[in-house]
């Protein structure tokens, strides 16, 4: 008895740039609170985050992340930006009883100088954004836990700067209770 | 040729193997004559003078096992003391009685496949309760309402409290801590040291989720117990993190309302608040309990994030 199996292809496809989603965005607030002046705030923030491997450009301090993903945050506005670029082509599993409609449809769309319309590649699409949502997740994570620790160095350094201002720096202590960390600083005037 | 068998020696032999740890379908000589078995048994005053040289010391040795040098708190003349299982004051605190219906609870599995009924284990002493888990490896066959309902003692619910395989949304002793006028001495400090083993177990749980580490909800944490007590707390991971922060929220409330009735006004003798304390702050469970507080936090936060992605991503 002979047995039929399904064979599915893997045909590649090239989304055109009309039709492409281009990237997906997502945006965060952090708050930089003003110990000191907002300048020396930022500049001190600026330093953090140059330590841990970000890097100056014209839109912000990026986040070092694989090509396709940025994540960038504006130091006057503290607004970070995540973006996710989406692919240019993909690959969509065709069922080999039905690759005879496909080639069909896309001779069609090529004598028409049209856009092929196909289902498969608008459900591919959809799962290429359901991927993207899935890493800008995982960025914006990963961003808000490295900016976090930034501020937190940023702000135990402009503490005891500013104590300095006012005084001798006799002693400085740091606990953490819970989620709450505090800074003691002892300041002789 | 004519064979002579004994239900009772065929009993006994059933026993041992259980004892060794063949508790699925052990391998019985002549088991293949079980049909021919009467499903009821009248034991000879033999074999129960038999059976009970059999239980006891398997029972003693368990505990012993089970506890190592844990030190418990009793008291004596009003003042808190401390003794483990290699003091003659622990044994002569405990009481345990053993009957015959453990045997016939055995014989009834014995002989299950041709019956088909399962042995009614509630049929049983407490002793004879944990005779049958420790032959069955299996503690969760009687639970903490009938341990109380039957008077069991102290010694036999702290076992359980010990060899409970635990789910995620339920302890099975936490119901004793809902009681705490009803436990008794020893039993509370053990429990405060069981309750910081089993928060170190949910922690490690929630830490593996917020790091979106759990892939397969059947892998099983083991956590080493407390020191002095050598028997670790199972329980399986999960990649739902609602339930556990539920069931753990409700737990610590029920802990620190008992901890503190057993400081004040449930005290045994006139010091033992200061035991009580003292287990406390070296059982580790302040630190969990703030462990635990840190990492719902880190989940929901989390949470929130991705929420928030998913509402607003914008694509162009």
């Amino acid at each position: 008895m002979s047995r039929s199996y399904s064979v599915s292809l893997s045909v590649g496809v090239t989304i055109p740039e009309g039709e492409r989603l281009k990237e997906g965005r997502f945006d965060m607030d952090f708050t930089l609170l003003e110990i000191l002046s907002p300048d020396r705030m930022k500049s001190i923030l600026k330093e953090k985050l140059l330590e841990k491997g970000f890097e100056e450009t014209p839109e912000g301090m990026a986040m070092p992340l694989n090509d396709g993903q940025q994540a960038v945050l504006d130091l006057d506005s503290m607004e970070m930006q995540v973006k996710v670029n989406m692919p240019e082509k993909c690959n969509i599993l065709v069922e080999g009883l039905l690759l005879e409609e496909f080639q069909e449809s896309l001779a069609r769309a090529r004598q028409e100088g049209n856009v092929m319309q196909n289902q498969r590649v608008a459900q591919q699409m959809e799962i290429e954004k359901n991927r993207a949502v899935n890493v800008l997740k995982q960025i914006a994570l990963k961003a808000k836990k490295e900016v976090n620790l930034a501020l937190k160095e940023t702000y135990r350094e402009a503490i005891k700067e500013k104590a300095a201002s006012m005084g001798n720096v006799e002693n400085v202590s740091e606990s953490k209770e819970g989620n709450t960390y505090r800074i003691r600083v002892e300041v002789s005037a | 040729m004519k064979i002579q068998l004994y239900p009772e020696d065929l009993l006994l032999e059933y026993t041992e193997k259980l004892l060794e740890g063949e508790t699925t379908n052990p391998d019985i000589k002549y088991s293949g004559y079980f049909d021919a078995f009467p499903p009821e048994i009248d034991f000879s005053e033999e074999f129960c003078e038999k059976w009970q040289q059999v239980i006891e010391p398997v029972v003693k040795k368990f505990i012993c096992d089970s506890f190592a040098f844990y030190p418990f708190l009793f008291e004596s003349d009003g003042y808190t003391r401390k003794y483990s299982v290699t003091d003659v004051e622990f044994w002569e605190s405990i009481d345990i009685s053993f009957s015959q219906r453990s045997a016939l609870r055995l014989y009834e599995r014995m002989i299950s496949d041709k019956t088909k009924q399962l042995p009614d284990y509630i049929l049983s002493l407490p002793g004879d309760a944990v005779f049958l888990s420790i032959a069955t490896t299996n503690f969760n066959l009687y639970s903490f309402p009938w341990l109380e309902k039957n008077k069991a003692n102290w010694v036999i619910k702290a076992l359980y409290a010990t060899w409970n395989f635990l789910n995620t949304d339920e302890i099975p002793w936490e119901g004793l801590l809902a009681k705490p006028k009803t436990v008794e001495l020893p039993l509370r400090g053990y429990l405060i040291d069981r309750a910081a083993v089993y928060m170190r177990c949910v922690n490690y749980i929630l830490e593996r989720i917020a790091e979106k580490q759990v892939t397969q909800r059947s892998e099983l944490k083991k956590i080493s117990a407390m020191p002095g007590c050598g028997v670790p707390l199972k329980l399986y991971l999960t990649r739902n993190p609602d339930k556990i922060i539920k069931s753990s929220n409700k737990f610590i409330k029920m802990l620190e309302k008992a901890v503190s009735y057993w400081t004040a006004e449930g005290m045994c003798a006139l010091d033992d608040d200061r035991f009580i304390n003292g287990v406390f702050n070296s059982s580790g469970i302040k630190e969990e309990l703030k462990g635990f507080d840190e990492v719902v936090t880190k989940i929901s936060d989390t949470n929130r994030l991705e929420e928030r992605v998913d509402e607003s991503v914008v694509f162009s």
